[in-house]
Protein backbone atom coordinates (compact mmCIF):
# COMPACT_ATOMS: atom_id res chain seq x y z
CA UNK A 1 0.00 0.00 0.00
CA UNK A 2 2.44 2.68 -1.31
CA UNK A 3 1.26 6.31 -0.93
CA UNK A 4 2.38 8.72 -3.80
CA UNK A 5 -0.27 11.71 -3.32
CA UNK A 6 1.02 13.64 -6.62
CA UNK A 7 -0.53 14.10 -9.80
CA UNK A 8 -3.93 13.53 -10.66
CA UNK A 9 -6.11 10.47 -9.27
CA UNK A 10 -8.62 8.75 -11.78
CA UNK A 11 -10.84 7.50 -8.02
CA UNK A 12 -10.76 8.94 -4.83
CA UNK A 13 -12.88 7.70 -2.20
CA UNK A 14 -13.30 8.53 1.55
CA UNK A 15 -14.04 5.84 4.02
CA UNK A 16 -12.35 2.74 4.07
CA UNK A 17 -15.69 0.37 5.28
CA UNK A 18 -17.43 -2.49 3.64
CA UNK A 19 -18.37 -0.23 1.02
CA UNK A 20 -15.10 1.99 0.32
CA UNK A 21 -13.13 -1.41 0.20
CA UNK A 22 -15.56 -2.70 -2.38
CA UNK A 23 -15.27 0.32 -4.38
CA UNK A 24 -11.37 1.05 -4.00
CA UNK A 25 -11.38 -3.09 -5.41
CA UNK A 26 -13.76 -2.05 -8.65
CA UNK A 27 -11.66 0.95 -9.37
CA UNK A 28 -8.36 -0.42 -9.03
CA UNK A 29 -9.07 -3.65 -11.36
CA UNK A 30 -10.51 -1.35 -13.70
CA UNK A 31 -7.22 0.44 -14.34
CA UNK A 32 -8.28 3.69 -12.69
CA UNK A 33 -5.25 5.23 -10.47
CA UNK A 34 -7.28 4.91 -7.00
CA UNK A 35 -6.87 6.46 -3.56
CA UNK A 36 -8.49 4.90 -0.60
CA UNK A 37 -8.47 7.54 2.18
CA UNK A 38 -9.80 6.57 5.63
CA UNK A 39 -9.75 7.96 9.17
CA UNK A 40 -9.15 5.32 11.59
CA UNK A 41 -5.87 3.33 11.74
CA UNK A 42 -7.98 0.51 10.17
CA UNK A 43 -9.88 -0.76 7.46
CA UNK A 44 -13.08 -2.04 7.80
CA UNK A 45 -15.54 1.16 8.98
CA UNK A 46 -18.60 0.15 11.56
CA UNK A 47 -17.46 -3.58 10.90
CA UNK A 48 -14.13 -3.49 12.80
CA UNK A 49 -14.76 0.04 14.63
CA UNK A 50 -18.14 -1.05 16.10
CA UNK A 51 -17.82 -4.48 16.11
CA UNK A 52 -20.71 -5.03 14.36
CA UNK A 53 -19.78 -8.63 14.74
CA UNK A 54 -22.27 -10.34 11.50
CA UNK A 55 -22.18 -9.98 7.55
CA UNK A 56 -25.93 -9.64 6.86
CA UNK A 57 -27.19 -9.06 3.28
CA UNK A 58 -25.00 -12.45 1.65
CA UNK A 59 -27.21 -14.91 1.42
CA UNK A 60 -31.27 -15.09 0.34
CA UNK A 61 -34.22 -15.69 2.90
CA UNK A 62 -35.28 -19.30 2.65
CA UNK A 63 -32.88 -21.27 0.80
CA UNK A 64 -29.37 -19.50 1.38
CA UNK A 65 -28.52 -18.88 -1.60
CA UNK A 66 -25.15 -17.07 -2.19
CA UNK A 67 -25.20 -16.38 -5.66
CA UNK A 68 -27.56 -13.60 -5.62
CA UNK A 69 -25.53 -11.73 -3.12
CA UNK A 70 -23.04 -10.04 -6.45
CA UNK A 71 -19.52 -11.86 -6.99
CA UNK A 72 -17.65 -8.78 -5.12
CA UNK A 73 -19.43 -9.73 -2.27
CA UNK A 74 -19.00 -13.59 -2.71
CA UNK A 75 -15.16 -13.33 -3.11
CA UNK A 76 -14.95 -11.33 0.23
CA UNK A 77 -17.23 -14.14 1.88
CA UNK A 78 -14.99 -17.05 0.85
CA UNK A 79 -12.05 -15.30 2.32
CA UNK A 80 -13.54 -14.27 5.27
CA UNK A 81 -14.59 -18.46 5.72
CA UNK A 82 -11.13 -19.55 5.09
CA UNK A 83 -9.48 -16.51 7.13
CA UNK A 84 -11.29 -16.55 9.67
CA UNK A 85 -12.87 -20.01 9.85
CA UNK A 86 -16.25 -19.56 9.92
CA UNK A 87 -19.53 -20.23 8.46
CA UNK A 88 -22.91 -19.16 7.79
CA UNK A 89 -25.15 -19.14 10.21
CA UNK A 90 -29.14 -18.79 10.34
CA UNK A 91 -32.01 -17.69 13.27
CA UNK A 92 -35.78 -19.22 13.25
CA UNK A 93 -37.04 -16.62 10.91
CA UNK A 94 -34.66 -18.16 8.24
CA UNK A 95 -32.41 -15.42 8.14
CA UNK A 96 -28.64 -16.50 7.64
CA UNK A 97 -25.70 -14.20 8.26
CA UNK A 98 -22.01 -14.59 8.78
CA UNK A 99 -20.47 -14.05 12.18
CA UNK A 100 -17.12 -12.75 11.81
CA UNK A 101 -13.66 -11.74 14.17
CA UNK A 102 -12.64 -7.98 13.42
CA UNK A 103 -9.27 -9.16 13.17
CA UNK A 104 -10.12 -11.29 10.22
CA UNK A 105 -12.45 -9.20 8.53
CA UNK A 106 -9.74 -6.71 8.66
CA UNK A 107 -7.16 -8.66 7.53
CA UNK A 108 -9.21 -10.08 4.82
CA UNK A 109 -9.95 -6.20 3.54
CA UNK A 110 -6.11 -5.88 4.23
CA UNK A 111 -5.27 -8.63 1.77
CA UNK A 112 -7.63 -8.02 -1.10
CA UNK A 113 -6.28 -4.26 -1.01
CA UNK A 114 -2.79 -5.30 -1.34
CA UNK A 115 -3.32 -7.47 -4.32
CA UNK A 116 -3.90 -4.34 -6.12
CA UNK A 117 -1.84 -1.25 -7.22
CA UNK A 118 -4.10 1.51 -5.21
CA UNK A 119 -3.23 4.12 -2.96
CA UNK A 120 -4.21 3.78 1.25
CA UNK A 121 -4.62 6.63 3.27
CA UNK A 122 -5.06 5.82 6.92
CA UNK A 123 -5.42 8.39 9.54
CA UNK A 124 -6.63 11.00 7.35
CA UNK A 125 -10.09 12.95 7.03
CA UNK A 126 -11.38 15.40 4.53
CA UNK A 127 -11.37 19.01 6.02
CA UNK A 128 -12.52 20.96 2.58
CA UNK A 129 -12.70 20.57 -1.13
CA UNK A 130 -12.53 23.12 -3.95
CA UNK A 131 -14.95 22.50 -7.30
CA UNK A 132 -15.13 23.95 -10.75
CA UNK A 133 -17.31 26.69 -10.21
CA UNK A 134 -19.60 25.93 -12.64
CA UNK A 135 -23.32 25.72 -11.44
CA UNK A 136 -24.92 23.96 -14.50
CA UNK A 137 -22.10 20.96 -14.24
CA UNK A 138 -20.42 21.53 -11.00
CA UNK A 139 -17.83 18.95 -10.19
CA UNK A 140 -15.38 18.68 -7.33
CA UNK A 141 -11.74 19.06 -7.85
CA UNK A 142 -9.86 18.83 -5.04
CA UNK A 143 -9.96 17.46 -1.68
CA UNK A 144 -7.79 19.15 1.21
CA UNK A 145 -7.01 16.19 3.52
CA UNK A 146 -5.42 16.10 7.11
CA UNK A 147 -3.57 13.46 8.20
CA UNK A 148 -1.43 14.06 11.33
CA UNK A 149 -0.01 17.33 11.46
CA UNK A 150 -0.23 17.37 7.31
CA UNK A 151 -2.30 18.74 4.98
CA UNK A 152 -2.51 17.27 1.61
CA UNK A 153 -4.30 18.59 -1.87
CA UNK A 154 -5.65 15.93 -3.78
CA UNK A 155 -6.66 15.99 -6.88
CA UNK A 156 -9.22 13.31 -8.33
CA UNK A 157 -11.55 13.06 -11.44
CA UNK A 158 -13.99 10.80 -9.54
CA UNK A 159 -14.77 11.14 -5.84
CA UNK A 160 -16.52 8.43 -3.99
CA UNK A 161 -18.12 9.53 -0.38
CA UNK A 162 -18.07 6.06 1.36
CA UNK A 163 -17.64 7.61 4.69
CA UNK A 164 -21.55 6.41 5.93
CA UNK A 165 -21.82 10.50 7.36
CA UNK A 166 -22.16 12.19 4.20
CA UNK A 167 -18.92 13.75 4.94
CA UNK A 168 -17.52 14.43 1.21
CA UNK A 169 -21.38 15.12 0.01
CA UNK A 170 -21.20 18.15 2.92
CA UNK A 171 -17.93 19.34 1.83
CA UNK A 172 -18.92 19.83 -1.07
CA UNK A 173 -22.46 20.96 -0.42
CA UNK A 174 -24.55 18.60 -2.46
CA UNK A 175 -28.14 18.21 -1.89
CA UNK A 176 -28.57 15.47 0.72
CA UNK A 177 -31.15 13.43 2.53
CA UNK A 178 -31.79 14.18 6.42
CA UNK A 179 -33.81 14.41 8.85
CA UNK A 180 -34.22 15.12 12.56
CA UNK A 181 -34.32 10.97 13.67
CA UNK A 182 -32.20 8.17 12.50
CA UNK A 183 -32.34 4.97 13.80
CA UNK A 184 -31.25 3.82 17.38
CA UNK A 185 -27.45 2.79 17.39
CA UNK A 186 -25.83 -0.10 19.78
CA UNK A 187 -23.36 -1.20 21.64
CA UNK A 188 -20.72 -3.83 22.06
CA UNK A 189 -19.18 -5.14 24.80
CA UNK A 190 -16.81 -8.46 24.95
CA UNK A 191 -16.98 -10.47 27.74
CA UNK A 192 -14.69 -13.48 29.10
CA UNK A 193 -14.02 -15.47 31.92
CA UNK A 194 -17.79 -17.11 32.05
CA UNK A 195 -18.66 -19.82 34.02
CA UNK A 196 -18.88 -23.68 32.80
CA UNK A 197 -21.94 -23.21 32.00
CA UNK A 198 -21.15 -21.06 29.34
CA UNK A 199 -19.51 -24.78 27.75
CA UNK A 200 -23.33 -25.79 27.09
CA UNK A 201 -25.76 -23.41 27.04
CA UNK A 202 -27.24 -22.38 23.42
CA UNK A 203 -27.43 -18.68 21.93
CA UNK A 204 -31.16 -19.05 22.45
CA UNK A 205 -30.84 -19.52 26.71
CA UNK A 206 -28.32 -17.10 26.99
CA UNK A 207 -30.13 -14.52 25.36
CA UNK A 208 -33.35 -15.80 27.88
CA UNK A 209 -31.08 -15.16 30.68
CA UNK A 210 -30.52 -12.11 29.98
CA UNK A 211 -33.87 -10.91 29.41
CA UNK A 212 -35.22 -12.52 32.54
CA UNK A 213 -32.11 -11.17 34.70
CA UNK A 214 -31.80 -7.16 33.04
CA UNK A 215 -35.94 -7.11 33.19
CA UNK A 216 -36.18 -7.94 36.36
CA UNK A 217 -33.86 -5.37 37.18
CA UNK A 218 -35.18 -3.07 35.50
CA UNK A 219 -38.61 -3.51 36.80
CA UNK A 220 -37.60 -2.81 40.14
CA UNK A 221 -35.60 0.14 39.46
CA UNK A 222 -31.98 -1.89 39.98
CA UNK A 223 -31.39 -0.75 36.12
CA UNK A 224 -32.65 2.37 33.68
CA UNK A 225 -35.38 1.51 31.47
CA UNK A 226 -34.00 0.51 28.63
CA UNK A 227 -31.29 -1.21 29.74
CA UNK A 228 -32.53 -4.67 29.28
CA UNK A 229 -32.09 -4.56 25.15
CA UNK A 230 -29.34 -6.96 25.26
CA UNK A 231 -28.17 -9.79 23.60
CA UNK A 232 -25.19 -12.20 22.17
CA UNK A 233 -23.68 -11.42 19.11
CA UNK A 234 -24.59 -14.14 17.21
CA UNK A 235 -21.87 -16.30 16.60
CA UNK A 236 -19.70 -14.80 19.24
CA UNK A 237 -20.04 -17.00 22.32
CA UNK A 238 -16.85 -19.20 22.22
CA UNK A 239 -15.55 -21.04 25.01
CA UNK A 240 -16.22 -18.79 28.08
CA UNK A 241 -15.78 -15.25 25.84
CA UNK A 242 -18.55 -13.69 24.07
CA UNK A 243 -19.83 -10.62 22.85
CA UNK A 244 -22.81 -8.53 23.93
CA UNK A 245 -25.15 -6.05 21.59
CA UNK A 246 -26.84 -3.20 23.38
CA UNK A 247 -29.79 -1.94 21.80
CA UNK A 248 -30.21 1.86 22.35
CA UNK A 249 -33.68 3.27 23.83
CA UNK A 250 -33.97 6.25 22.03
CA UNK A 251 -33.11 6.96 18.38
CA UNK A 252 -30.07 9.05 17.11
CA UNK A 253 -31.11 12.87 16.43
CA UNK A 254 -29.57 14.99 14.54
CA UNK A 255 -27.54 17.44 16.49
CA UNK A 256 -24.09 18.65 17.27
CA UNK A 257 -23.19 16.93 20.21
CA UNK A 258 -24.92 13.81 19.61
CA UNK A 259 -22.11 11.41 19.07
CA UNK A 260 -20.30 12.70 22.21
CA UNK A 261 -23.68 11.67 23.41
CA UNK A 262 -24.20 8.36 21.81
CA UNK A 263 -21.08 7.13 23.28
CA UNK A 264 -21.06 8.25 26.66
CA UNK A 265 -23.94 6.52 26.50
CA UNK A 266 -22.89 3.37 25.25
CA UNK A 267 -20.17 3.03 27.84
CA UNK A 268 -21.47 3.84 30.36
CA UNK A 269 -24.44 1.73 29.79
CA UNK A 270 -22.48 -1.22 29.36
CA UNK A 271 -20.62 -0.97 32.07
CA UNK A 272 -23.41 -0.89 34.44
CA UNK A 273 -25.27 -3.23 32.46
CA UNK A 274 -22.00 -5.97 32.98
CA UNK A 275 -21.46 -5.15 36.77
CA UNK A 276 -24.66 -6.23 37.16
CA UNK A 277 -24.80 -9.25 35.78
CA UNK A 278 -21.48 -10.16 37.54
CA UNK A 279 -23.07 -9.40 40.47
CA UNK A 280 -26.16 -11.19 39.59
CA UNK A 281 -26.32 -13.94 37.45
CA UNK A 282 -23.47 -17.49 38.58
CA UNK A 283 -22.50 -17.54 34.48
CA UNK A 284 -20.98 -14.14 35.15
CA UNK A 285 -19.54 -14.01 38.49
CA UNK A 286 -16.28 -14.39 37.41
CA UNK A 287 -16.41 -12.56 33.84
CA UNK A 288 -14.39 -9.89 32.92
CA UNK A 289 -14.90 -7.07 30.43
CA UNK A 290 -12.03 -7.56 27.70
CA UNK A 291 -13.05 -4.93 25.23
CA UNK A 292 -15.93 -1.96 24.37
CA UNK A 293 -15.87 -1.32 20.97
CA UNK A 294 -13.82 1.93 19.55
CA UNK A 295 -16.98 3.48 18.90
CA UNK A 296 -20.81 2.63 18.62
CA UNK A 297 -22.78 1.06 15.94
CA UNK A 298 -24.61 3.82 14.14
CA UNK A 299 -26.99 2.59 11.52
CA UNK A 300 -28.21 5.21 9.73
CA UNK A 301 -27.51 9.42 8.97
CA UNK A 302 -27.35 12.26 6.12
CA UNK A 303 -26.46 10.36 3.04
CA UNK A 304 -26.46 12.28 -0.16
CA UNK A 305 -29.36 13.02 -2.62
CA UNK A 306 -29.33 10.66 -5.42
CA UNK A 307 -30.46 10.89 -9.27
CA UNK A 308 -32.84 8.44 -7.71
CA UNK A 309 -33.92 7.90 -4.12
CA UNK A 310 -34.40 3.93 -3.76
CA UNK A 311 -37.72 3.76 -1.55
CA UNK A 312 -39.63 1.20 0.99
CA UNK A 313 -42.13 -0.13 -1.64
CA UNK A 314 -39.37 -1.12 -3.91
CA UNK A 315 -37.41 -3.09 -1.61
CA UNK A 316 -40.75 -5.15 -0.01
CA UNK A 317 -41.93 -5.95 -4.01
CA UNK A 318 -38.19 -7.51 -4.80
CA UNK A 319 -38.48 -4.85 -7.70
CA UNK A 320 -35.61 -5.36 -10.45
CA UNK A 321 -34.14 -2.72 -12.65
CA UNK A 322 -32.76 -2.59 -15.85
CA UNK A 323 -30.09 -0.81 -14.21
CA UNK A 324 -29.67 -2.78 -11.52
CA UNK A 325 -26.11 -2.62 -10.13
CA UNK A 326 -26.48 -4.80 -6.58
CA UNK A 327 -28.91 -7.49 -5.45
CA UNK A 328 -30.44 -6.61 -1.64
CA UNK A 329 -30.88 -9.54 0.23
CA UNK A 330 -31.72 -8.13 3.79
CA UNK A 331 -35.56 -7.19 4.97
CA UNK A 332 -36.06 -3.72 6.09
CA UNK A 333 -34.95 -3.71 9.83
CA UNK A 334 -35.89 -0.55 11.71
CA UNK A 335 -34.17 -0.31 14.86
CA UNK A 336 -36.42 2.51 16.85
CA UNK A 337 -36.97 3.48 20.25
CA UNK A 338 -38.75 0.18 21.29
CA UNK A 339 -37.57 -2.99 22.10
CA UNK A 340 -37.39 -4.69 18.99
CA UNK A 341 -36.57 -4.24 15.65
CA UNK A 342 -39.52 -3.37 13.24
CA UNK A 343 -38.74 -6.45 10.43
CA UNK A 344 -40.40 -6.59 6.90
CA UNK A 345 -39.93 -8.92 4.92
CA UNK A 346 -40.14 -9.74 0.74
CA UNK A 347 -40.83 -13.35 -0.36
CA UNK A 348 -38.40 -15.58 0.58
CA UNK A 349 -35.44 -16.95 -1.81
CA UNK A 350 -36.26 -13.26 -3.73
CA UNK A 351 -34.08 -9.92 -3.56
CA UNK A 352 -34.67 -6.19 -4.77
CA UNK A 353 -32.18 -4.24 -7.22
CA UNK A 354 -30.12 -0.73 -5.95
CA UNK A 355 -30.93 1.43 -9.51
CA UNK A 356 -27.47 3.25 -10.35
CA UNK A 357 -29.02 6.51 -10.11
CA UNK A 358 -29.22 6.04 -5.78
CA UNK A 359 -25.30 5.84 -6.11
CA UNK A 360 -25.10 9.41 -8.76
CA UNK A 361 -24.87 12.41 -6.57
CA UNK A 362 -28.24 14.72 -8.33
CA UNK A 363 -26.08 17.82 -8.47
CA UNK A 364 -22.59 17.28 -8.74
CA UNK A 365 -21.57 14.98 -11.67
CA UNK A 366 -18.57 13.26 -10.54
CA UNK A 367 -19.53 12.36 -7.09
CA UNK A 368 -20.85 8.62 -6.14
CA UNK A 369 -22.15 6.92 -3.36
CA UNK A 370 -21.92 3.64 -1.62
CA UNK A 371 -23.23 1.81 1.69
CA UNK A 372 -25.03 3.27 3.80
CA UNK A 373 -24.60 6.70 1.85
CA UNK A 374 -26.75 5.94 -1.10
CA UNK A 375 -30.16 7.96 -1.92
CA UNK A 376 -32.64 5.79 -0.22
CA UNK A 377 -35.53 6.29 2.09
CA UNK A 378 -34.94 5.72 6.08
CA UNK A 379 -36.68 2.20 5.63
CA UNK A 380 -34.96 1.25 2.34
CA UNK A 381 -31.88 2.18 3.84
CA UNK A 382 -32.32 -0.08 6.19
CA UNK A 383 -32.41 -2.43 4.79
CA UNK A 384 -29.30 -1.28 1.76
CA UNK A 385 -26.99 -0.01 4.55
CA UNK A 386 -26.14 -3.78 5.96
CA UNK A 387 -22.35 -5.26 5.25
CA UNK A 388 -23.08 -7.32 2.49
CA UNK A 389 -25.18 -5.08 0.43
CA UNK A 390 -22.42 -2.79 1.03
CA UNK A 391 -19.93 -4.70 -0.38
CA UNK A 392 -22.18 -4.79 -3.57
CA UNK A 393 -22.87 -0.74 -3.84
CA UNK A 394 -19.97 -0.21 -3.17
CA UNK A 395 -18.04 -2.05 -5.23
CA UNK A 396 -20.65 -0.58 -8.48
CA UNK A 397 -19.88 2.80 -7.17
CA UNK A 398 -15.50 2.16 -7.62
CA UNK A 399 -16.81 0.88 -11.36
CA UNK A 400 -19.13 3.95 -12.22
CA UNK A 401 -16.64 6.08 -10.85
CA UNK A 402 -13.51 4.62 -12.80
CA UNK A 403 -15.49 4.62 -16.07
CA UNK A 404 -16.64 8.11 -15.36
CA UNK A 405 -13.08 8.93 -15.40
CA UNK A 406 -12.11 7.30 -18.34
CA UNK A 407 -14.91 9.28 -19.89
CA UNK A 408 -17.03 6.19 -20.86
CA UNK A 409 -20.84 6.17 -21.29
CA UNK A 410 -22.51 5.52 -18.32
CA UNK A 411 -24.98 2.81 -19.91
CA UNK A 412 -22.27 1.02 -21.29
CA UNK A 413 -20.16 1.10 -17.83
CA UNK A 414 -23.35 -0.40 -15.99
CA UNK A 415 -23.96 -3.37 -18.61
CA UNK A 416 -20.58 -4.35 -17.72
CA UNK A 417 -21.04 -4.04 -14.65
CA UNK A 418 -23.82 -6.40 -14.02
CA UNK A 419 -22.24 -8.31 -15.93
CA UNK A 420 -18.98 -8.32 -13.82
CA UNK A 421 -20.93 -8.58 -10.47
CA UNK A 422 -23.32 -11.49 -12.40
CA UNK A 423 -26.40 -9.69 -12.18
CA UNK A 424 -27.51 -10.00 -15.85
CA UNK B 1 -51.00 -27.10 56.93
CA UNK B 2 -50.32 -27.05 52.94
CA UNK B 3 -47.08 -26.85 52.03
CA UNK B 4 -47.59 -29.80 49.27
CA UNK B 5 -46.49 -28.65 45.71
CA UNK B 6 -49.47 -29.30 43.91
CA UNK B 7 -48.48 -30.00 40.36
CA UNK B 8 -51.69 -30.13 39.06
CA UNK B 9 -52.49 -26.47 40.63
CA UNK B 10 -49.37 -25.16 38.79
CA UNK B 11 -50.36 -26.69 35.35
CA UNK B 12 -53.87 -24.92 35.82
CA UNK B 13 -52.40 -21.83 36.80
CA UNK B 14 -49.90 -21.39 33.57
CA UNK B 15 -52.53 -22.41 31.24
CA UNK B 16 -55.37 -19.66 32.46
CA UNK B 17 -52.13 -17.13 32.54
CA UNK B 18 -51.21 -18.08 28.93
CA UNK B 19 -54.94 -18.00 27.64
CA UNK B 20 -56.03 -15.07 29.39
CA UNK B 21 -52.58 -12.74 29.44
CA UNK B 22 -50.89 -13.94 26.43
CA UNK B 23 -52.66 -15.55 23.58
CA UNK B 24 -55.43 -15.08 21.07
CA UNK B 25 -58.80 -16.14 22.76
CA UNK B 26 -59.27 -18.47 19.53
CA UNK B 27 -56.01 -20.69 20.30
CA UNK B 28 -56.43 -23.77 21.79
CA UNK B 29 -53.60 -24.77 24.41
CA UNK B 30 -53.19 -28.19 25.93
CA UNK B 31 -50.27 -28.66 28.46
CA UNK B 32 -48.16 -30.84 26.04
CA UNK B 33 -48.00 -28.66 23.18
CA UNK B 34 -45.06 -26.82 22.16
CA UNK B 35 -45.09 -23.59 23.19
CA UNK B 36 -43.35 -21.76 20.05
CA UNK B 37 -45.77 -23.57 17.38
CA UNK B 38 -48.71 -21.20 19.20
CA UNK B 39 -46.38 -18.12 19.06
CA UNK B 40 -44.99 -17.70 22.25
CA UNK B 41 -42.21 -15.34 21.70
CA UNK B 42 -39.30 -14.72 24.27
CA UNK B 43 -40.98 -12.16 25.58
CA UNK B 44 -44.15 -13.89 26.42
CA UNK B 45 -42.06 -16.57 27.84
CA UNK B 46 -40.50 -13.97 30.45
CA UNK B 47 -43.94 -12.79 31.28
CA UNK B 48 -45.08 -16.28 32.42
CA UNK B 49 -41.47 -17.12 34.22
CA UNK B 50 -42.40 -13.15 36.48
CA UNK B 51 -46.08 -14.56 36.87
CA UNK B 52 -44.95 -17.60 38.07
CA UNK B 53 -42.33 -15.93 40.97
CA UNK B 54 -45.34 -13.44 41.92
CA UNK B 55 -47.88 -16.42 41.86
CA UNK B 56 -45.66 -19.07 44.11
CA UNK B 57 -43.25 -16.03 45.28
CA UNK B 58 -39.96 -17.84 44.24
CA UNK B 59 -37.18 -16.91 42.23
CA UNK B 60 -36.71 -19.01 39.30
CA UNK B 61 -32.78 -19.03 38.07
CA UNK B 62 -32.24 -17.66 35.03
CA UNK B 63 -29.51 -19.96 34.22
CA UNK B 64 -31.86 -22.97 34.39
CA UNK B 65 -34.58 -21.88 31.67
CA UNK B 66 -33.40 -23.84 29.24
CA UNK B 67 -35.13 -24.36 25.54
CA UNK B 68 -36.24 -27.75 27.15
CA UNK B 69 -37.73 -26.58 30.08
CA UNK B 70 -39.80 -23.75 28.51
CA UNK B 71 -40.81 -26.40 26.28
CA UNK B 72 -44.51 -26.95 27.13
CA UNK B 73 -47.06 -26.26 29.98
CA UNK B 74 -46.00 -29.60 31.34
CA UNK B 75 -42.33 -28.84 31.28
CA UNK B 76 -42.65 -26.18 32.54
CA UNK B 77 -44.97 -27.08 35.38
CA UNK B 78 -42.75 -29.92 36.28
CA UNK B 79 -39.83 -27.54 36.58
CA UNK B 80 -41.59 -25.32 39.02
CA UNK B 81 -43.27 -28.16 41.10
CA UNK B 82 -39.42 -29.57 41.78
CA UNK B 83 -37.88 -26.44 42.21
CA UNK B 84 -40.03 -25.75 44.76
CA UNK B 85 -39.37 -28.83 46.51
CA UNK B 86 -36.13 -28.59 46.39
CA UNK B 87 -36.52 -24.68 47.45
CA UNK B 88 -38.27 -25.64 50.85
CA UNK B 89 -35.58 -25.40 53.33
CA UNK B 90 -36.06 -26.00 57.05
CA UNK B 91 -36.93 -22.68 58.03
CA UNK B 92 -38.85 -21.85 55.02
CA UNK B 93 -41.37 -24.87 56.19
CA UNK B 94 -41.10 -23.70 60.17
CA UNK B 95 -42.27 -19.96 58.65
CA UNK B 96 -45.04 -21.88 56.62
CA UNK B 97 -46.04 -23.41 59.86
CA UNK B 98 -45.88 -20.16 62.35
CA UNK B 99 -48.76 -18.58 59.77
CA UNK B 100 -50.69 -21.50 59.71
CA UNK B 101 -50.55 -21.03 63.39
Amino acid sequence: MRTDLSGQYDVLILGAGASGIGAAIAASRKGARTILIEKYGFLGGLACSAEVGTICGLYTRGSHKTELAGNFANEFRERLERNGSTKMQNNETGLAYLPYEVYAFEDTARTLLKETSLDVLLHATGISISTNHDKASKKIEKINIISGNKTHVISASSFIDASGEAVLSKLAGAKLISSEEYQAPAFVVGINNLSESALSISEKDFNFVLLKELTSAENIGVLEKGTARVSLVPGSLKKRRCKLKLAYPFCRQDSDFEMTLIEDYGRSAALSTFFHLKNNLPLFKDAEIFSLAPQAGIRTGPRGKGLYTLKKAEVLEARKHDKGIANGLWPIEMWGAERKPLLEFFPENDYYQVPADCLISSDISNLFFSGRGISADEYALSSARVIGTSFSTGYASGYLAASSANKEGIDEAIINLRYIEGLS
Amino acid sequence: MNILIDFQHIENEITSFLKHEILDPSVIITPNDKLSVVGLQSLDLMELVFFIERKYQCKLPAELLREEVLFSINSIALFVSDFLVSDLSPSHIQAELNNEN
